[in-house]
């Protein structure tokens, strides 16, 4: 029980500060509802162009069909010739970090960087187990196996600048926009 | 010499006559503190600091181990670490590399360490073209300008400004919109990140023992750089060096919430090693990963004891943020390439030593950048370090330093010179006790505020005809006499604190004990550079209390209690017998709100007279500060029945600063023009201040704008309570 209370409440945590970083947070309860947000959210998004990473809750949401539905069309590979003129990226993240509202992965293939940072919008796709509370507990897991991956990385909203006049401006080199998808057990989200 | 002064004095004229810089620079203060607050919550500061200090600790201390560490651990994970001593080695490495590689593109993402070494200028001298991918230092390496601030490099220019630049740029006529402007600036560096063959970055943090570097943006242009070039160079200077994985988090933590008020910045990124690149056509390959671990004068600051504590610096430019100085002026005049306090010690050991030595001179020494520093570094103490290693006394005007090294040390000369400028004052005067206007050369004295004039009688005199404060009756248990240290503000303009502290002090059964043989504190002449002046001073006044046989020394002016309490025993650092003196001194001297507060609780004294009174509490920078003490005044306030007022920042500085106040009134003014509007804000009817040269600036300033609220030193708030009890 006590368990399942710490996964809510890391998922309320983490829902508030991404959303304060500028983040949209969407939660997903189960693979069917998953799917059924994916379709809604490209119905909304109507992008012509998506680059994504294969594997993982990306096969399973099947994005493939999702794409085909809304008539984009899904590159999945030659991602440094597509993603410059891709309308939407789209990849699966490691872990969510409640007390930032960030997300973070290993992203030693380059594949996962291009997807995320060269499009005007990121769709990240995030389990709910794999949120954890802390910042610090992050940093560690991401360096426990062998120690540091080749290149790791943290997201915590869009892309930002208040380099003028201090006004706050989105979408300077990244995206403009990041979508999270929480996917995760009613208990858990 | 002279020729240096006024250079300064046109840039400072010049920053202070650009409206932007002043507002933009403003606002950005007036924001700073809460977004700062608020990215705070729920992490505990001061537990974070530590934990910085001490990883960084371990850098300063065994460098040479952690650069060694650094190289094998970074060179195993495919890395190529190049060491480079000095600036040009390093630019000239990179230089290399990209003649070897046929570089024609170089993508920067800001690093300070290429700024101290001038890389840019270095590959474009080359024939190589450098691309600034950060928005603000685009801006600024459009304009052919250098960055007003470490964080924020265009924070001076506005949005009218910036567009007619892009507009140059693209040839095109752009609107000031900011979000059109962020947009154009998104596609054309979008062509170059697409286009260049390598990529140069700084690094926030680097671990020895991974190999590890960390890189912090918040638009996204490091996350690029590292991606899309086939080469990436990282600058890293060997103070970002932390020896374990676990030290670097709370730098991490640290420096978006100093910097940016941000709870962690948008992208980081942590890199161990070189990855695989794509081409357009499909291809991948390992890319080069060349770290550069630059020394360029830090393994000669690591050796420096009274410096090296500034090796633990991590960029946030909250010194910066917080202080009045750099807020009138930005970084292009109180700065070098590091701006403001910390700027100024950096720049004295990563640049050439002219530039600092010129800076130091702009530290108003209020000591508020130490208490916002993540990293626990005492800037302040630096930087009067450093102005002792300069001669800063050079600095002063020759009149003002002869004053210092001469008169001063020379007490009866000293108060032989007050007393007949007591007496030729009159004229300006007007038998008046404040001089509202000075003539020629002087001018600036009393430009913005009233100077008072000096007391027609100073305490000592008066004291003459009043033996029971000069020595204390005799057969008095010594628990009883208490030692009086005046200092100069109380002795010679305000004796009527110095008589309030007095009545005090007996009203609560204390015998005061004035020793004659008091001097200046010799805290002004510490402060000038003046060490020698100041240890005479602080050995006449050592005398003068040791030969008193009192068990505690009061003070009412906090800048002497700092003198008495923290400077002497560092004065006699080498000098055992006097070490000694000091010391005993030093345990004895306590502020005068906090003795009071003490004394008024074991006789349970309960005065209130000031009967709900609204007053509003200014704390000097040197007593909250230094001493810690806050609490205390306000404590005491309270318990004579007075209702504090608080006002928004009531431990800003007032911009007194001593001679500062005197050597740039073109800054002190302005900073003392806030803390009016401050005071006034809170409608209260007294301001109170334990500091009698806050009260000297704060008084003059109201009186300047005819502003009728009184200024009162603590001592005299206290004296008029009791007064009316009996």
């Amino acid at each position: 029980m006590a368990a399942v209370t710490d996964a809510k409440e890391n998922f309320a945590l983490f829902e508030l500060m991404a959303t304060a970083a500028g983040a949209e947070v969407y939660r997903a309860h189960g693979l069917a509802a998953a799917k059924d947000r994916l379709v809604t959210l490209l119905k909304l998004l109507r992008p012509g162009k998506i680059v994504a990473c294969e594997g993982g809750l990306l096969e399973k949401l099947a994005l493939p069909a999702a794409a085909e539905q809304i008539g984009a069309a899904l590159f999945t590979d030659r991602l440094r010739l597509h993603a410059p003129a891709a309308d939407l990226g789209v990849s699966e993240m490691d872990l969510g970090i409640a007390e930032t509202g960030s997300i973070a992965q290993d992203a030693t293939d380059v594949k996962k960087r291009l997807v995320s940072t060269l499009p005007p919008v990121h769709l990240a796709l995030l389990r709910a187990q794999a949120i954890v509370p802390t910042f610090r507990e992050a940093i560690l897991k991401a360096a426990e196996k062998n120690g540091p991956p080749p290149y790791w990385t943290v997201i915590t909203g869009p892309s930002r600048t208040a380099d003028i006049e201090r006004v706050l401006t989105v979408g300077v080199h990244g995206p403009y926009r990041l979508l999270i998808v929480v996917v995760g057990e009613e208990s858990e989200i | 010499m002279a020729d240096k002064q006024s250079e300064l004095k046109q840039a400072i004229k010049r920053a202070l006559a650009n409206k932007n810089l002043g507002k933009a620079l403003g606002r950005f203060a007036d924001a700073y503190l809460p977004a700062r607050a608020k990215a705070w919550q729920g992490k505990d500061f001061f537990l974070v600091r530590e934990e910085i200090r001490r990883a960084k600790q371990k850098t300063v201390d065994c460098l040479e181990e952690l650069a060694e560490k650094f190289v094998a651990s970074a060179t195993s994970r495919g890395a190529h670490v190049f060491q480079a001593k000095d600036a040009l080695s390093a630019c000239q490495y990179i230089l290399n590399l990209a003649r070897d590689k046929g570089v024609d593109l170089v993508i920067k993402s800001k690093s300070m360490a290429s700024e101290e070494i001038h890389l840019n200028k270095y590959l474009e001298k080359a024939g190589i073209a450098v691309t600034e991918t950060d928005l603000g230092e685009w801006i600024i390496q459009l304009c052919g300008q250098r960055p007003s601030h470490m964080v924020m490099p265009a924070i001076h220019l506005t949005r009218q400004e910036v567009a007619e630049i892009f507009s140059r740029e693209v040839k095109e006529s752009l609107e000031s919109d900011i979000p059109r402007l962020v947009k154009v600036a998104r596609e054309q560096l979008r062509q170059k990140f697409l286009g260049a063959q390598m990529g140069v970055s700084g690094a926030n943090v680097a671990v020895a023992e991974t190999g590890t570097i960390f890189l912090m943006t918040n638009e996204g242009n490091a996350r690029l750089l590292t991606t899309l070039p086939p080469i990436h160079v990282a600058i890293v200077g060997l103070e970002k060096l932390v020896e374990r994985l676990p030290d670097a988090v709370p730098i991490l933590e640290a420096l978006p919430r100093c910097a940016t008020g941000q709870q962690l910045t948008s992208y980081l990124t942590m890199i161990t090693g070189p990855t695989k690149v794509e081409t357009p056509e499909g291809e991948t390959r390992l890319k080069e990963l060349h770290i550069v671990l630059l020394d360029n004068g830090r393994r000669k600051l690591a050796a420096d004891p009274e410096f090296n504590d500034s090796l633990r610096c991590i960029r946030c430019a909250s010194c910066l943020n917080v202080c009045p100085v750099f807020q009138l002026l930005g970084g292009h005049v109180f700065g070098h390439i590091y701006t403001g306090g910390i700027g100024t010690i950096l720049t004295a050991f990563f640049g050439s030593g002219q530039e600092a030595e010129d800076l130091q001179a702009l530290c108003l020494g209020c000591q508020r950048c130490k208490e916002y520093c993540p990293a626990g570094i005492d800037i302040p103490q630096m930087i009067l370090e450093l102005r002792k290693r300069y001669h800063g006394g050079r600095l002063l005007p020759p009149g003002q330093r002869i004053f210092m090294e001469k008169v001063m040390p020379n007490r009866k000369l000293f108060h032989i010179l007050l007393k007949t400028a007591s007496r030729v004052q009159k004229p300006f005067t007007g038998g008046q006790p404040l001089i509202r206007h000075l003539p020629l050369y002087l001018k600036g004295l009393t430009e913005g505020r009233s100077l008072p004039a000096l007391a027609q009688k100073s305490l000592r005199d008066s004291l003459g005809d009043a033996e029971e404060f000069c020595a204390g009756p005799a057969g008095q248990p010594v628990h009883h006499r208490v030692g009086f240290f005046a200092g100069c503000l109380v002795d010679f303009v305000y004796p009527e604190i110095g008589r309030a502290v007095l009545e005090t002090l007996v009203y609560l059964g204390c015998t005061p004990v004035f020793p004659p043989g008091q001097n200046c504190c010799g805290f002004p002449a510490e402060h000038a550079g003046l060490q020698e002046a100041a240890v005479e001073l602080a050995r006449q006044n050592i005398k003068a209390f040791a030969d008193a046989n009192v068990s505690f020394v009061v003070t009412a002016c906090p800048t002497c209690a700092v003198s008495l309490k923290k400077s002497y025993p560092k004065l006699f650092a080498d000098d055992l017998a006097w070490l000694q003196k000091a010391r005993e001194l030093a345990d004895k001297v306590v502020d005068y709100a906090s003795f009071i507060l003490r004394r008024l609780g074991e006789k349970d004294a309960q005065p209130a007279c000031l009967s709900g009174e609204p007053v509003t509490y200014h704390d000097s920078c040197h007593l909250k500060r230094s001493l810690g003490v806050f609490r205390e005044p306000r404590g005491l306030l309270q318990k004579l029945g007075a209702e504090i007022k608080e006002m928004t920042w009531p431990d800003r500085c007032c911009g007194f600063g001593g001679s500062y106040s005197i050597q740039f009134p073109e800054l002190s003014t302005p900073i003392l023009e806030q803390k009016i509007n401050d005071i006034m804000s809170t409608e209260a009817k007294t301001v109170v201040t334990d500091c009698p040269g806050c009260v000297l600036q704060i008084s003059g300033g109201l009186d300047y704008r005819n502003m009728p609220l009184r200024v009162k030193h603590t001592a005299q708030i206290v004296a008029e309570s009791l007064k009316c009890k009996k």
